[in-house]
């Protein structure tokens, strides 16, 4: 997975043209990351997630002969998707519940000062923030750090994983930490209040 | 690696893993209704010229009458010289039968192979 395309405006346009096989790709190395990213805005409400993660790709299908490459595609699905959940609430008329989240420079406060507190993890808004943050990164930095931290491979795994050295994969482990830590300070906080 | 970045990677490690975890595993049901779903919107996206099929029966059926009025005006003088040929409305009626149901049918069928 990766190899066949140029970029994610190639992904897109081959989507677009009916490729089968591009369409498979497109689900598979974007659906989980979207409804992740939707079921923590939604604070883990399963169904109603389930309902808005099908919205938004219905609507990103529609949508996609006018993605121009302009960000990730991963990171504009998430755009989509924070429409939909904006509407969802809309919709409901006000029973959304209140977010308490931490401000960005806050929640990295925190990250660096110690072992972050459980109240934080469980942050609906928190989470989501990760995944959009996630969402924005290069791709091969999103594959190392999610094989690394969420499937709990060993450095030299992922390295063969990724078919690199275990110098080259720790090196991008490290870029990739970084790159996710300047994105999290760069999301604004309007996004989760 | 100091305390600091130590701290970092630990508290980044926990975050990635609580917001991409099993626990926001999407169910099966709903990845197999989704998946029929965004099939079936390429599908419907890609219909050709994406021409609704009423608008294309309406026109079909227009043409044709057009066909049938063309022939009833200019039939009669043919028949005459041949004597034996049925009259232009008779004839149009024929034509309109052979060619419209076909066209009908196809319009159908097209409309719900990509709906």
């Amino acid at each position: 997975m990766g190899s066949d395309y140029k970029n994610d405006l190639d992904l897109a346009a081959r989507v677009a043209q009916g490729d089968a096989g591009a369409f498979n790709d497109f689900y598979a190395r974007h659906a989980d990351l979207v409804f992740a990213f939707i079921y923590h805005l939604l604070n883990g409400a399963r169904a109603d997630a389930e309902e808005i993660w099908q919205d938004t790709f219905v609507a990103a299908l529609h949508a996609l002969p006018g993605y121009r490459g302009q960000s990730q595609l991963s990171s504009w699905l998430c755009g989509i998707a924070r429409r939909k959940v904006v509407d969802f609430h809309r919709r409901r008329g006000g029973t959304r519940e209140p977010v308490s989240s931490v401000p960005p420079e806050q929640l990295l406060d925190l990250m660096d000062s110690g072992p972050l507190p459980d109240e934080v993890l469980q942050q609906g808004a928190a989470r989501a923030r990760v995944v959009e943050a996630l969402a924005r990164l290069p791709v091969d930095y999103r594959h190392a750090l999610i094989a690394r931290y969420v499937d709990g491979q060993p450095v030299d795994e992922v390295a063969r994983r990724l078919g690199r050295s275990y110098k080259a994969t720790e090196s991008l482990l490290s870029r990739g930490r970084t790159a996710l830590r300047d994105l999290l300070r760069s999301i604004p906080h309007e996004s989760y209040e | 690696m100091n305390d600091h970045e130590t701290n970092f990677e630990q508290n980044l490690g926990r975050l990635i893993k609580a917001s991409c975890g099993p626990e926001t595993g999407v169910s099966p049901a709903a990845r197999e209704r989704l998946r029929r779903e965004l099939a079936a919107t390429l599908r419907h996206r890609l219909q050709p010229a994406e021409f609704p099929a009423t608008a294309l029966g309406l026109l079909t059926a227009l043409v044709l009458l057009l066909f049938a009025a063309w022939g009833a005006c200019a039939w009669p003088g043919a028949a005459g010289l041949a004597g034996r040929l049925p009259s232009g409305p008779i004839l149009a009626l024929v034509v309109v039968n052979l060619v419209g149901i076909p066209v009908a049918s196809l319009v159908i069928v097209f409309r719900r192979e990509y709906a």
